[in-house]
């Protein structure tokens, strides 16, 4: 299949943008002036960060095209799935390279600060969105609660991204996202960064268009196994 | 030429017994498999309600600064909580349990004894946040939590890529 | 290279492979399955479609 192929050449472009990124951050790059070494973790753990939000951005809209009856298709609820169980990913990795990260520069592996608290929150509230859906079994009532979580969920996306700025916490404020929109971050340094952003966006699409592809699979098969059970029932009848 | 008998399907005489889906030998019940569905949606609310608890009681005020911490010091008397501030160069002394140093918020300087040893960033000049209480005008503190800034600069700018640094 | 950025691009790399590999074996999968229903595999060819 044609598409397929595209697929295929989109997947290797995003391992090669993401060997890429770990070459220059890892060799390239020097080190910086107060974290030395430790500075290489800025090229994967905002980038991480990033993708979670990309995912659930992905979701709401999903979910949006969903409940709103002019647009209502089953598809959009199946990519507002496989988008969140990617995000669920992402935000486990987040938390991961965070913690990673916090135990050498900050001294802790984990504390309870706005940053930290409300991104834990979000990691649950998406696992729970994904508990909500197995929780389900009617179809269409499953893609209409679910959609309504996944929303619901969002909200505390925008609350993560603010926390540096409305709470007092360890965590940073934003490097590259800030008010200004001018990233604090110098010459390669930046550079690599911007291509992990790139490198890691690039790896959630092509995940998202296969987890897609599985998500139809299945709900084709489930719909044609409930059509057999059917003419199996009338054929006896 | 087909009749069916009971599920049965009779092809040229005899029977054949359709195969049907593998299933469970006693279904579970109901309430069982409502358990094993929610469980999960469950366990996630309590996870929730956890997060929430910490976050309303610590990441509110994750920390007060020296300043506000030196002004409230009757009110919050030998009660832990955290404490932010600079580390004020050319006061840092080890000791055999830890180190002494000073951190300071505007113009106000405390002077903290540090039980425990220092993260590996900790320096002058560097954002701590220290967690501990007031004891007269000292704060005694167990933990030392750097806060690095958001800026991130070269090491030695210009230079190609040293091999120094915190490793 | 301080162990903790290893563990860092360790952790990132891991799953990026483990749930790549996931998703692309079980695509591969669902894809190579055929989509017949079991149930009708006793039924003789000559009877022709049901109605």
């Amino acid at each position: 299949m044609k598409s397929d192929r595209a697929v295929q050449g989109l997947g290797l472009v995003a391992v090669l943008a993401i060997v890429a990124t770990y070459i220059l951050g890892l060799w390239i790059t020097p080190p910086a002036a107060v974290m030395g070494n430790l500075v290489r973790l800025l090229y994967i753990h905002p980038p991480v960060a990033w993708v979670a939000y990309l995912a659930y951005g992905v979701t709401s809209v999903a979910s949006i095209l969903y409940l709103w009856k002019r647009t209502r298709d089953p598809r959009w609820d199946l990519i507002a799935a496989s988008s969140a169980e990617i995000g669920v990913v992402f935000t486990a990795l987040t938390l991961l390279t965070g913690s990673i990260w916090g135990r050498p520069t900050w001294g802790v592996w984990w504390t309870w600060d706005a940053r930290l608290t409300t991104t834990a929150l979000l990691f649950l509230l998406y696992v729970g969105y994904l508990a909500l859906r197995r929780a389900t079994p009617d179809v269409t009532q499953r893609s209409k609660r679910s959609a309504v979580a996944a929303l619901i969920a969002f909200i505390d996306v925008p609350i993560v991204h603010q926390s540096v700025v409305w709470w007092k916490t360890l965590h940073q404020s934003a490097t590259v996202f800030n008010a200004s929109l001018s990233p604090k971050v110098h010459g390669e340094m930046a550079w690599t960064l911007l291509l992990g952003f790139i490198a890691f966006s690039l790896a959630y699409v092509w995940m998202l268009i296969r987890r897609y592809q599985i998500a139809v699979l299945i709900s084709k098969r489930q719909e044609i196994l409930l059509q057999g059970a059917l003419d199996e029932r009338m054929s006896t009848v | 030429m087909k009749e069916m008998v009971a599920g049965a399907e009779v092809v040229g005489g005899h029977a054949q017994w359709k195969e049907l889906p593998p299933t469970r030998r006693r279904p579970p019940s109901r309430m069982r498999r409502r358990i094993v569905t929610l469980l999960p949606v469950a366990i996630v609310v309590v996870a929730l309600v956890a997060v929430l608890y910490k976050g309303l009681s610590s990441a509110l005020v994750y920390f007060y600064t020296a300043q506000q911490a030196v002004a409230m010091r009757s009110t919050l008397g030998s009660s832990t909580f955290r404490m932010e501030g600079v580390v004020v160069p050319g006061t840092i002394v080890s000791t055999v349990n830890g180190v002494n140093f000073s951190i300071r918020f505007n113009h106000t300087v405390v002077q903290v004894i540090e039980v425990g040893s220092p993260p590996q960033l900790f320096q002058p000049k560097i954002p701590v946040v220290v967690v501990g209480h007031f004891a007269g005008k000292r704060f005694f503190s167990d933990q030392i939590m750097v806060k690095h800034s958001a800026n991130y600069v070269a090491a030695h700018p210009g230079r190609i890529s040293h091999a120094g640094g915190t490793s | 290279m301080s162990a903790y950025v290893e563990a860092g691009y360790g952790v990132v790399t891991a799953a990026l492979v483990g749930y790549g590999a996931v998703v692309s074996v079980r695509a591969r999968k669902l894809r190579a399955e055929p989509l017949v229903v079991r149930v009708d595999d006793s039924r003789p060819l000559e009877e022709g479609p049901r109605d």
